[in-house]
């Protein structure tokens, strides 16, 4: 049972009058003993635990001391009357127990505290799991960001590599002499810088994320250049409607942000079908607010489902079926990000799509 | 056979690239980069271009740009530069006119048939 109340008290009638009166609110379970408690525990997902103070063998303060230790994130509350009231403020003292109930206690107001205590206990685990998330989705991109760097440099060298082996065998099926003999040492040369290359790798792996060449750019020129790039394209699959008034510059590399922008208008621009030619618009539209510029490239597309629009960021995600590689929103993110911005979407299915930079501006001086 | 302008900013590819184009039997004019590939250039002396395309100087995606402008019939194939971002940018190229694109690494034999294909020769022999 997920989050459930555990309930635990030596008498019957008690735990039979807990589950009535709560049951239809919260999930509950509960336990005659102390160690009936801890087998509950094990094996179902509890969020609060409430035990009595008095009871044979393990009592309410020694089992929560027991559950304290070995199940931190469950709450804890005793539950005593009168008479052992020194128990449970020396428990509370001591950061055992978060709080304790007096018996004998309102319906009411036990399912209120109960519930707060639930919600406290269910919102922890959510947050719990975004961390995780967000922990395994920087191990993705750096894991990416690597792997596209080392097949960056291991292409090539393999590629003359290839070549190279397959002109071996085709010169070697006829009579061997020296021209072989030249060929298996360039085959030797270039299987060496292979080698080679993925020792650089390592090492440019640690230099990139230290070096950055990055200063004052225009964007509105990185943005009609790409527009340029792309116009015979778009002229195929409709309009493109450029909105771009003059805005301060940005920190970043004129290439680095060229790919970014690239990329958001090639993807618009797939988003649209060459059949509906006349109705589609592509619009790119480049302002300045608040201190920040920003660039939104809208399309009237099909859109993107709801189901698939939080992945789309996600290193190696992609809905292309061929020449998508998944990685280009997921690097053009991460540029945005390393010069302190943010690249953003949204969209409606049947309205078309919208990705938006945000970018700061630098002083008007500079 | 074809006369072939091959662009390619790494040494060793470019040479055997160009080795194998001309044991086919086609002429081949090599540049290591598009400033270099678009001085060679001349109208209606080239048959078929092969251009890598992440290189320094003028790239591959602007060489195919300044290369449709001046003619916009020739036969391109892209190679990719390489990595992840190279095979989105191969896709880039797609879009912007390039013929065909062929990924890194390829072999002898992947080379020649593409080339063939595109220039609409059968297999020889």
């Amino acid at each position: 049972m997920n989050g459930a109340v555990l309930y635990v008290d030596d008498e019957t009638s008690n735990l039979l009058v807990f589950e009535a009166a709560l049951k239809k609110h919260l999930p509950v379970l509960t336990a005659n003993s102390g160690e009936k408690a801890l087998a509950l525990l094990r094996s179902n997902e509890i969020a609060v635990l409430v035990a009595d103070q008095r009871m044979p063998g393990m009592t309410g303060v020694q089992l929560i001391e027991v559950v304290r230790q070995e199940f931190p994130d469950v709450l804890r509350m005793l539950m005593t009357a009168y008479s052992d009231l020194d128990a449970a403020i020396d428990a509370i003292n001591l950061g055992q127990v978060q709080r304790y109930i007096q018996k004998p206690w309102e319906p009411v107001e036990l399912l209120s505290e109960l519930t707060q205590a639930r919600d406290l206990f269910l919102s922890r685990r959510r947050l719990g799991e975004l961390e995780q998330r967000l922990v395994t989705t920087e191990r993705v991109y750096a894991l990416g960001v690597i792997a596209a760097g080392i097949a960056h440099e291991i292409r090539n060298p393999l590629s003359a590599l290839t070549m190279d082996i397959d002109l071996a065998q085709m010169l070697l099926s006829n009579t061997p002499g020296p021209a072989q003999i030249d060929q298996t040492q360039k085959t030797l040369g270039d299987a060496h810088q292979a080698a080679s290359s993925i020792k650089d790798i390592t090492e440019s792996v640690e230099l990139s994320t230290r070096e950055r060449q990055d200063g004052p750019v225009d964007l509105r020129e990185v943005v009609e250049l790409a527009c340029r790039s792309v116009r015979g394209e778009m002229r195929r699959r409709g309009r493109i409607e450029q909105r771009l008034s003059t805005v301060p510059k940005v920190q970043g590399s004129p290439t680095r942000l060229g790919q970014v922008v690239l990329n958001l208008l090639v993807n618009a621009l797939e988003a649209m079908d060459p059949e509906k030619r006349l109705a589609n618009v592509a619009t790119v539209e480049l302002t300045e607010n608040a201190g920040h510029v920003v660039l939104a490239v809208a399309d009237n597309g099909p859109g993107i489902a709801p189901s698939v629009l939080p992945r789309v960021f996600d290193p190696f995600f992609t809905t292309k079926s061929q020449g998508g590689t998944g990685l280009g929103l997921a690097i053009s993110k991460k540029i945005v990000h390393e010069l302190g911005g943010a690249l953003e979407v949204e969209s409606s299915p049947g309205k078309g799509t919208r990705f938006w930079m945000r970018l700061p501006a630098l002083g008007r001086t500079e | 056979m074809a006369r072939i302008l091959l662009i390619d900013d790494d040494g060793p590819v470019l040479r055997i690239m160009r080795e194998v184009l001309s044991l086919d039997g086609h002429t081949v004019l090599a540049a290591e980069n598009g400033s270099r590939a678009m001085a060679l250039w001349k109208p209606g002396e080239v048959d078929l271009v092969i251009t890598d395309i992440l290189m320094p100087e003028r790239d591959g995606l602007e060489t195919i740009r300044a290369l449709r402008k001046a003619d916009p019939k020739v036969p391109i194939i892209a190679t990719s530069g390489g990595g992840f971002e190279g095979l989105d940018l191969l896709h880039v190229a797609r879009v912007l006119g390039a013929t065909k694109q062929l990924a890194k690494p390829f072999g002898a034999s992947e080379l020649l048939k593409v080339v063939r294909e595109v220039l609409g020769t059968p297999p020889s022999k």
